[in-house]
């Protein structure tokens, strides 16, 4: 969104005048001082103090409009670095447009365009591109994931790694410059370690930059937990369980197929799609077949990928899955109907998997569980002894291995939130397009000589950078360099 | 007397801007201070370096002096970054001061239309008629269309060594008035800027064999285009590398309230890329090694520069700490270092052409700009000298883009900034860094020389 800037002061319901509420916020800005409002106050303006709420009554041309709440930001320190006065007035529709029209109508302000508050923020360089992104996810969240996304982009963590990213090229950059113009003062070995040090280190902060990129984003946004298995291996009834306490109440997303029986869980704040799939087996029927293979695709897909197997068919277990599908949680149903120790043999044909639960509904059984209780092993399937399972018993109900399920799920999920995915398309696009970039620098600074061309190849890289934050100039790489390394002679 | 362009002050800039105009076949006088040379050096005794040896060959493919002048006193030259890419390659010569300045002098007397008076200057205003009446402090009145500032640091200079304090430019010298008495209706900038000097060193009190030495080099080109390429004009000399220590950082460190510039007395603002040793003492309280150069200033006298302490501390102090360092264990100074603050004109108040928006006809060159160096005085100098002359004569004014040449980087920059802190040109100001080399400069200039009406046998080839 672009607007053709002009200063005039501007006027906007900042809460939205759809309905009727307490409390209407309307926010005035760009006025050149306090005197300019004096108009549409009885008492003195000028004497506003910034920063303070003050009740007062809202006037004009001797009519009192309403009794509001007025707080006074003197710019450059307030959001958008104009001086804005927000006005809390009675939150009434009609109310809230009489007062915006009577700004409008005075002729002293213009109703803002959308986003124009922010539009003054990012001019007046009070926000940098990135952050007005994060707002805008935070703004149209539509989930907690979301919420969190936008605050990290705006200040939080995300931000910082940004502002990071770019003080490392800042020192990349400085350190050319004092190879080439300050070479003398720092000395040679001392400005060639420098430049060294600081392409080693910016080249770490843009890998780990990239893997946050390149975290799927579907798996954020629509994360999907599936199930597959043979034909009655019990997928359905480890479905109804998960289900059970978790069932989200989500309408289906518009536009989403039911190829298969699906529903949507809550765990935190965050929406699963709960997939039950067709039962896997080698058919000759065709209809059958192109089910399994849609199951398979959306498997490879999903974040959360189960795997449920009857332990007493485990024999004639013969679907083969590619060699990188790794499941998350292996469940292997009815051990307590298994008379005679397993051959491990037949284990280590199965796919990977991170976890393995084995439920048994004999309490005494070798596996020490209940009905569709679950005892928990951790670690890669993979050849293992039966005498080694272990682990808590409890008491026997329906739920737990639920219960266990949905505390993998959301553990996968927090490990995945803590490696700050980016999900601005943009930035993951540029941010990809750096690290290319500084592949080709990095390999330029081992083979060339020429500091002068070193620099250029690294505005190319800086460019790259700026798209993803702001703009990098010739005097804030003075700056750096003065403030951080002893120059003269 | 009436002159056609007038230049206040005998520096760098001030010798280029007059020579400049006088080329243009114009009647010029030089207003300087009494008992001081034409382009004396009262610095570093050298010329060229990391992007002004750029600027210097600028000068001199504009039939500036300053190339020709750095050759003939030239007792050291060094090529800089050589390993590192044509583009940021510069020259640098360490420079004999005192036939730099014999030359200059030489250049002046020999110039028919430049007349030197050695007065200060009261007062500059315009008359009804818009030519300026300049007043000296001897009652001389000079009437000129076009007036160059080129005062450095005299307007309102103050001298500090220590607790003591004194009004003058530099050591020696008169002072100038503040630039709102000379000048009516000229901004200045808000902030005085200061800048320092480091002590004199006898030359028979140093012991050279416990210093690195550093030899002159002998493939190093020479500035001017008319020269011989590899012609060395005088006896060639070696400059000495030593090095500061813990001890001598220590000392500073211990006298820190008695510094003007920590303990208030200096107001003015001195540059980052430059600074004294108590700067590098207080600010770096890790570092403890500093470079110094040891650097003759002249074949004739016998005092050396040590580049990298300078230094407004007491002159007690000054001499502790410099018998610290390996080799001035037994040094005695000569002249005392000294810090010294002057007025700046705001920059932003003048045109692309160095000509004051406030007051027209008046041009400000050098120092006074705020920036520091002889190379970038001079530069500016040559833009404001040509300005004057072409302006006088109807013609269009000449200016250097910034995509070509250092000398347009610079004048860009000052008059589209204000200044915080003195100026000093670095090849990274410059946005074309890999086209405005040393060895294209003729090709650089050349439409320049071509509007200027310029000619040498160079041009046969670009023509």
């Amino acid at each position: 969104m672009l607007f053709d800037f002009d200063d005039k002061p501007i006027v906007a319901c900042s809460s939205g005048v759809l309905e009727n509420t307490a409390i209407g916020l309307i926010r005035l800005s760009g006025f050149s001082d306090l005197d300019y409002l004096s108009n549409f106050f009885k008492f003195d303006i000028t004497k506003l103090k910034p920063n303070a709420a003050k009740f007062c009554q809202l006037v004009y041309e001797d009519q009192v409009l309403d009794e509001v709440v007025i707080t006074f930001f003197k710019g450059p320190n307030s959001y958008n670095g104009e001086n804005i006065l927000e006005i809390s007035a009675h939150g009434n529709v009609f109310n809230i447009k009489r007062i915006i029209s009577t700004f409008v109508g005075s002729g002293l302000f213009r109703m803002a365009k959308n986003g124009e508050f922010t539009y003054r923020a990012l001019l007046n360089k009070k926000l940098t591109l990135s952050q007005v992104e994060g707002l805008d996810v935070l703004l149209n969240a539509s989930s907690g994931l979301m919420l969190e996304q936008g605050f990290q982009l705006l200040n939080g963590d995300l931000f910082k790694r940004y502002q990071k990213l770019y003080q490392s090229f800042l020192k990349l950059k400085s350190s050319i410059e004092i190879n080439i113009d300050f070479a003398e003062d720092v000395g040679e070995e001392q400005s060639v370690k420098l430049l060294k040090e600081a392409c080693t280190s910016l080249g770490k902060d843009i890998a780990l930059l990239k893997r946050s990129a390149n975290i799927s984003k579907k798996a954020f946004m629509s994360p999907d937990v599936i199930l597959v298995g043979e034909p009655n291996a019990g997928k359905s009834s480890l479905f109804n369980n998960l289900l059970e306490d978790n069932r989200a109440i989500v309408s289906e997303i518009a536009g989403t197929t039911r190829d298969f029986i699906t529903e949507y869980i809550e765990i935190d704040n965050n929406s699963y799609k709960l997939i039950d799939t067709a039962g896997l087996r080698i058919t000759e029927d065709s209809i059958e077949e192109e089910g399994i293979r849609r199951a398979i695709s959306i498997l490879n897909n999903s974040f959360y990928k189960i795997l449920i197997i009857d332990i007493t068919k485990i024999l004639d277990f013969n679907f083969s899955f590619s060699s990188d599908v790794e499941f998350d949680a292996l469940v292997f149903n009815h051990c307590d109907k298994l008379e005679v120790s397993m051959n491990t043999d037949v284990l280590s044909s199965l796919p990977n998997s991170k976890t393995v639960f084995f439920l048994s509904v004999k309490e005494n059984s070798i596996y020490h569980t209940g009905p569709m209780g679950a005892v928990l092993q951790s670690g890669s399937i993979g050849p293992f002894l039966n005498n080694d399972v272990s682990g808590s018993i409890g008491p026997a109900g329906l739920g737990s291995i639920g219960a266990l399920l949905i505390n993998e799920i959301r553990d996968k999920f927090e490990v995945l939130k803590s490696s700050d995915p980016v999900i601005v398309d943009r930035h993951r696009q540029v941010i990809n397009e750096i690290s290319d970039s500084y592949d080709i620098f990095s390999s330029n600074i081992n083979t060339l000589t020429d500091m002068a061309i070193i620099s250029a190849e690294s505005h190319i890289l800086g460019n790259k950078i700026s798209e993803l934050i702001g703009i990098v100039s010739p005097d804030d790489i003075l700056s750096n360099i003065f403030s951080n390394f002893c120059i003269g002679k | 007397m009436k002159y056609d362009v007038t230049i206040i002050g005998g520096g760098h800039a001030g010798l280029e801007a007059a020579y400049a105009s006088a080329s243009l076949g114009l009647n010029v006088l030089i207003l300087t201070m009494p008992g001081i040379g034409i382009a004396s050096a009262p610095c570093n005794p050298a010329v060229g370096g990391v992007g002004k040896g750029q600027v210097v060959r600028e000068i001199d493919a504009l039939g500036g002096v300053m190339g020709r002048l750095a050759d003939r006193s030239a007792i050291q030259y060094r090529i800089l970054n050589e390993s590192k890419g044509y583009a940021v390659q510069s020259t640098r010569v360490q420079i004999d001061k005192e036939i730099y300045s014999r030359e200059a002098e030489l250049l002046v007397s020999e110039a028919e239309n430049i007349t030197v008076v050695r007065e200060p200057v009261d007062s500059v205003v315009k008359n009804e008629v818009g030519e300026f009446v300049i007043t000296t402090s001897l009652g001389t009145i000079i009437i000129s269309s076009k007036v160059v500032v080129t005062t450095g640091t005299f307007l309102n200079g103050r001298m500090h060594t220590g607790e003591e304090q004194s009004e003058g430019g530099r050591v020696g010298c008169l002072k100038s008035n503040s630039l709102n008495d000379v000048f009516l209706g000229v901004t200045a900038l808000a902030k005085r800027f200061k800048t320092g000097t480091p002590a004199r060193i006898k030359r028979d009190t140093i012991d050279f064999s416990k210093m690195e030495e550093q030899e002159s080099d002998n493939r190093t080109p020479n500035f001017h285009f008319g020269h011989d390429i590899y012609l060395r004009h005088v006896e060639q000399v070696s400059c000495h590398l030593t090095k500061t220590n813990e001890k001598t950082l220590s000392i500073i460190r211990a006298n820190k309230e008695r510094s003007p510039i920590f303990n208030g007395q200096i107001q003015g603002v001195g540059p980052r890329y430059c600074p004294s040793i108590e700067d590098k003492a207080y600010r770096y309280v890790d570092k403890d090694v500093h470079h110094v150069f040891v650097e003759p200033e002249s074949l004739e006298l016998d005092t050396f520069y040590p580049n990298g302490v300078s230094t407004s501390l007491p002159k007690e102090i000054q001499l502790e700490f410099l018998r610290t360092i390996e080799g001035l264990e037994e040094c005695e100074i000569a002249i005392y270092g000294y810090a010294v603050e002057y007025d700046v004109v705001d920059t932003t108040k003048l045109d692309i052409t160095l000509q004051s928006n406030e007051v027209p006809g008046l041009y400000f060159a050098g120092q006074v700009n705020g920036t520091s160096g002889y190379e970038e005085a001079a530069g500016q100098g040559l833009i404001a000298g040509i300005n004057a002359g072409l302006a006088q004569l109807g013609r269009l004014p000449l200016i250097l883009d910034r995509e070509v040449s250092y000398i347009g980087v610079m004048v860009e920059d000052l008059v589209s900034n204000k200044r915080d802190e003195p100026y000093r040109l670095f090849t990274a100001r410059s946005e074309n860094r890999l086209y405005v080399r040393e060895d294209n400069v003729y090709l650089r200039m050349y439409q320049f020389r071509k509007q200027l009406g310029l000619y040498n046998s160079l041009d046969r080839y670009l023509d």
